[in-house]
């Protein structure tokens, strides 16, 4: 489907807000699905996940990553094309959950604080410096409590988000970031769930390339597409 | 799609029109029904003796006029394929099932499996992947001849050989196929690339390197096609770049009987669809009857 750009700008020295307005009724997402955007200069989507969304709007957050996201944010109006979305999506079940996000990761996480308004929700936030931070006010209406945590200690605690996780507080986790702070959780071996959000890139999106691959407890590898990008921390080594 | 104009013929297989899904690019067969059922054929992913895991990721990386994949051939096995596969796969255009094997005994192996197969049109033999480890067997003519044969000589469908553009006299590989009995040749698998990050200063795909492909290829293909035709009796098709409906009919014209869409099924899987009704246009403008019309003028 078109989607009409409607906002694209930097919010701090890292993230960058787009807005989209689509064309046509397309499918709402679930937490942690995520849409295909086609970018003049690559040939592949660029696979983003939603922070908000309405039936005619989508924003996302992102990073300048490579050639595709450098030239989308360069892009001030005009159309794109956008597919999706895509992925299994995951709803929290259970009454008290933690989210812990690490710099970008933060985005699909604020898109699930919505599903799970009624209920405690708390967030763990860790960036490299002050600098990285999404304002609070972007999240807070949706939590309990959170935590802000840099890694030169120039806002909130000190440090690494790994560091501040009570396992006994909560009953699920839902965690994105890059691949180090995954892995470290997922050796944390935590008796409860732990639900990862995972990024690659993406062909087809749709099972039909196998060109996104992430390797499954049970031997091989799985499309992160179609039995992804949300895994449950037991089924995948990462 | 099923229009008189576009009937197409193949060492001797009827095609409702000449618009393949190349192998890789569609799965396995059991997605995307309509879409299958629309184009001329089908061609699976490579199917090989005992399932195959695969390349680790990153497999993908790109620019804005290539695509690099690096999946290694990742596949559940022939058996899997026959099993549990198979029966979904629409039955109203053609499949071609693509085989790949590690030995030139498990090439003839999965080959028989598929022989007894009613409703497989042919059998592509991939002589030519990039992403495995092992030597690509089309760039030795000896070792294609032994390939092509064994497979020849254990089977009755049809037999498409894809060959590969790397490093190859490309010439002496088809004659290879030739002699060994190859019905057709499919012209090409993609190129050896690789691709670098400056600021790691490390290889991007898992595996290193991969296969390209590239709309900026296909003037070489087409040369390619062009002068086999000139120089051998065989069938050629065509596999490389297409984009569009026009980028077919100039495959038709250097002397391809089929043409294989790839990489534009990654980011438009309906592709098939808009390149058949630009075909029918094309053709209309052209005023082309029938597709055996197709020639290059002197």
């Amino acid at each position: 489907m078109l989607a009409e750009i409607v906002e694209n700008k930097p919010i701090n020295k890292v993230l960058y807000s787009l807005w989209v307005k689509v064309e046509e009724a397309y499918k709402l997402p679930l937490p942690g699905q995520f849409f295909l955007l086609y970018i003049d200069n690559v040939f592949l989507g660029r696979p983003l996940t939603p922070v908000d969304v309405s039936k005619t709007h989508i924003r996302f957050i992102y990073i300048v990553k490579g050639r595709g996201t450098l030239y989308l944010s360069g892009l001030t109006e005009g159309k794109i094309r956008i597919e999706g979305p895509f992925g299994k999506g995951i709803v929290p079940e259970k009454d008290k959950i933690l989210l812990i996000a690490g710099g970008v990761g933060i985005a699909p996480l604020i898109y699930l604080m919505r599903f799970h308004e009624s209920k405690h929700t708390d967030l763990l936030y860790g960036v490299k410096n002050v600098s990285e931070l999404l304002s609070e006010s972007e999240y807070m209406y949706y939590l309990n409590n959170s935590l802000i945590i840099t890694e030169d200690g120039s806002k909130g605690k000190k440090g690494l988000v790994t560091h501040y996780i009570k396992e006994e507080d909560y009953d699920e986790f839902f965690v994105c970031g890059p691949l180090g702070m995954l892995k470290t959780i997922q050796q944390m071996d935590f008796k409860k769930p732990v639900y990862l959000f995972l990024e690659d890139m993406m062909g087809c999106a749709q099972g039909l390339c196998n060109g996104c691959a992430v390797k499954s407890v049970n031997g091989g590898y799985i499309r992160t597409c179609i039995k992804g990008p949300v895994f449950e921390t037991r089924e995948i080594i990462l | 799609m099923n229009e008189e104009v576009l009937y197409s013929e193949c060492c001797g297989v009827f095609f409702k029109n000449p618009v393949l899904l190349a192998s890789g690019t569609f799965g396995l067969g059991d997605l995307f029904p309509d879409v299958i059922s629309s184009a001329g054929g089908f061609i699976t992913k490579a199917l090989s003796l005992n399932p195959i895991e695969g390349n680790p990721p990153p497999r993908l990386y790109d620019d804005r006029c290539y695509l690099i994949n690096s999946v290694g051939l990742e596949n559940p096995g022939v058996d899997y394929f026959i099993d549990n596969i198979l029966d979904k796969i629409p039955e109203d255009s053609n499949l071609i099932v693509n085989i790949v094997g590690k030995t030139v005994n498990e090439y003839e192996l999965v080959a028989k499996k598929l022989d007894g197969i009613e409703r497989i049109s042919a059998v592509e033999i991939n002589l030519s992947c990039p992403n495995t480890r092992r030597e690509i067997p089309a760039r030795s003519a000896q070792l294609t001849e032994k390939i092509l044969s064994s497979v020849r000589n254990s089977i009755n469908k049809p037999i498409w050989a894809k060959l590969s553009p790397n490093y190859v006299d490309v010439f002496k590989i088809t004659q290879a196929s030739v002699k060994a009995g190859a019905d057709a040749v499919v012209i090409f698998n993609t190129f050896y690339g690789m691709a670098i990050d400056v600021y790691s200063k490390r290889r991007i795909l898992g595996a290193g390197s991969g296969g390209v492909s590239s709309p900026g290829f296909k003037p070489f293909n087409m040369y390619t096609i062009y002068e086999i035709k000139r120089r051998f009796d065989i069938s050629v098709i065509a596999s490389g770049g297409v984009r569009n409906g026009r980028d077919v009919l100039e495959y038709i014209m250097s002397g391809a009987s089929l043409v294989e869409i790839g990489s534009i099924n990654l980011v438009e899987p309906k592709a098939v669809f808009r390149i058949l009704n630009e075909i029918l246009e094309l053709i209309k403008k052209l005023n082309i009857k029938n597709f055996d019309e197709i020639n290059l003028e002197d």
